[in-house]
């Protein structure tokens, strides 16, 4: 459990977590030829939102994550995070990759307290030995990232990028290499901490049930070139238990935006096949 | 631990491994075959040729290891060259690692120094001996010189490979952790580079000690390299196979010794 210490630190600082994308576009040239990957994305995130990002692979899902994250530029437009424009990467974002992003060469203790290290606190591996038991892993904290399951490498990740404290997080498909039990335990686990942290998540996936369960806003993508297709609010409750998948609320979002997405699967598919 | 997952690293075959890992009681025993089945052939040219100065027997060969060892000279000329490879790695694995990294990490520094490292790289050791007493003269200064020289491109170039395959995704999660410029080339791209900067300083000292040998050949006036001269001059072959013999078991015993510290200098490699 957090000291209620660290809490009110978080609390106090001036940094909230709004995310503000204005009129953002993103081309990538290759051999000469512009690619437009996203394309005027207008987006405003309050903070403590907890945003999904949901689409089919080549929307441009992760393009705009890494935007946000400040590590790749936009062409046009700017991303704002409360009130700052983000230019290179910072620990005002929190990351966590898809996989194999821990440093093999650290034991999952000396991740977890790089960012404290990094950012001066004063005793980070007090910081990074609470974070691993929030996550349910101090017994691991002596192990190599290549001695850990891979559902155990990703709660690592999750407790590496929230030991800065940062007011935002982003999250690029971190449960997509997992198998479906973890998956959801992951889920589970994943929301019990964002409910204790309230910082703002950015989560991107192409699972509707994981964008369903775990959001409060679901923003679909469309395909080539990338844009915000549709923007639905999921009144789902907080906390939530992994029963409201059970409900008809549920039921009715997730056929919605199923049908969204494969309007725009099928664009990329037929468009390949003609 | 007993969730812990143990991955399969494919197993290397060297003599360090032959000789500690498991069977290595059975590997001895071949390992002894071998060595002997070696001497046995030895000892039979040697008879058959009957000249002790084109190719003495092990056993006479034996006899001057005794006696240069009493003497005390052996001794003396180990630690000449010892002295002087170590020296010269050292020399060139302080140049040569933190120059790799700062030229995997800034780009425009490395468009400027890589192709003057890839004109001096094809110069062998052996090339740089005459300079080398022209500017530091005779003894140890030029020895140093030469393998510091044989020693640095090994270890520069594994690491200059070794810091430019980090991984981007890393470099990205320090940033996201607050890491800026020069943590991000210590605190990671050096110990990611660090599998690569090891292999460059196990083949860097191989280097060194086969370039003082040949040094010592010309521009020392002691160490193993000028005692094989100086024993060959006097038509006295078995002190010159003591050298070599010597710097053979030496030259194992440094790699077997490199090899041994491995798993703390990698601790994340290992099983």
């Amino acid at each position: 459990m957090l000291s209620q210490r660290h809490m009110s630190n978080s609390v106090a600082a001036a940094r909230q977590g709004a995310i503000r994308i204005e009129n953002l576009s993103v081309e990538f040239r290759r051999n000469g030829n512009a690619t437009v990957a996203v394309r005027d994305i207008d987006i405003e995130i309050a903070p403590g939102e907890f945003i999904a990002l949901l689409g089919p692979s080549g929307c441009g899902k992760s393009t705009l994550l890494n935007v946000i994250g400040g590590m790749l530029r936009a062409t046009r437009g700017e991303v704002r995070i409360d009130g700052g424009v983000v230019k290179e990467p910072s620990a005002i974002c929190g990351v966590v990759f898809q996989q194999h992003s821990l440093f093999p060469w650290m034991t999952a203790l000396d991740n977890v307290a790089f960012g404290p290290r990094m950012l001066g606190h004063a005793s980070p591996n007090s910081v990074a030995r609470e974070l691993l038991a929030l996550v349910g892993l101090e017994k691991f904290a002596s192990a190599y990232p290549a001695q850990l399951s891979g559902g155990m490498q990703q709660r690592v990740g999750i407790a590496r990028a929230l030991a800065t404290r940062p007011p935002v997080l982003l999250m690029d498909e971190p449960f997509g290499a997992l198998d479906a039990q973890t998956r959801s335990i992951m889920q589970e686990e994943l929301l019990k901490i964002w409910w204790e942290f309230k910082t703002t998540v950015v989560f991107v996936t192409h699972d509707v049930d994981e964008a369903v369960y775990l959001s409060d806003r679901v923003l679909v993508m469309s395909n080539s070139p990338g844009g915000i297709k549709e923007n639905i609010r999921v009144d789902l409750g907080r906390p939530r238990a992994p029963d409201v998948t059970l409900g008809e609320e549920y039921a009715g979002l997730h056929r919605r935006i199923r049908r969204l997405i494969r309007q725009e699967s099928l664009k990329v598919f037929n468009g390949i096949a003609s | 631990m007993q969730h812990t997952i143990r991955i399969a690293i494919p197993p290397r075959i060297t003599l360090h491994s032959l000789l500690i890992g498991p069977g290595w009681r059975f590997n001895v025993l071949w390992a002894a075959a071998g060595i002997g089945l070696f001497v046995l052939i030895w000892t039979a040219i040697a008879l058959r040729l009957g000249n002790p100065v084109l190719l003495p027997t092990p056993a006479v060969v034996l006899d001057g290891f005794h006696r240069l060892l009493a003497d005390g000279y052996l001794i003396e000329d180990v630690l000449a060259s010892l002295k002087r490879v170590f020296v010269g790695f050292l020399i060139a694995s302080v140049i040569g690692v933190p120059l790799a990294m700062l030229l995997a990490y800034f780009a425009p520094l490395r468009r400027l120094v890589l192709p003057i490292v890839t004109l001096l790289r094809p110069i062998p050791p052996i090339a740089w001996i005459p300079i080398a007493i022209l500017w530091f003269g005779i003894g140890d200064k030029p020895s140093f010189f030469i393998t510091a020289i044989a020693a640095f491109f090994p270890i520069f170039l594994n690491s200059f490979f070794g810091g430019t395959s980090v991984e981007e995704q890393h470099l990205n999660a320090a940033r996201c952790l607050g890491a800026k410029k020069t943590a991000l080339v210590v605190r990671i791209m050096f110990p990611s580079a660090l599998p690569m900067i090891w292999t460059g300083l196990k083949i860097g000292l191989g280097q060194s000690w086969m370039a003082v040998v040949t040094a010592e050949l010309i521009a020392a006036q002691s160490g193993l390299g000028y005692m094989i001269q100086v024993s060959r001059l006097n038509l006295e072959t078995s002190y010159v196979l003591v050298g070599m013999v010597t710097i053979g078991v030496l030259g194992s015993l440094m790699a077997a010794g490199l090899a041994s510290i491995e798993r703390y200098v990698l601790p994340w490699k290992q099983k």
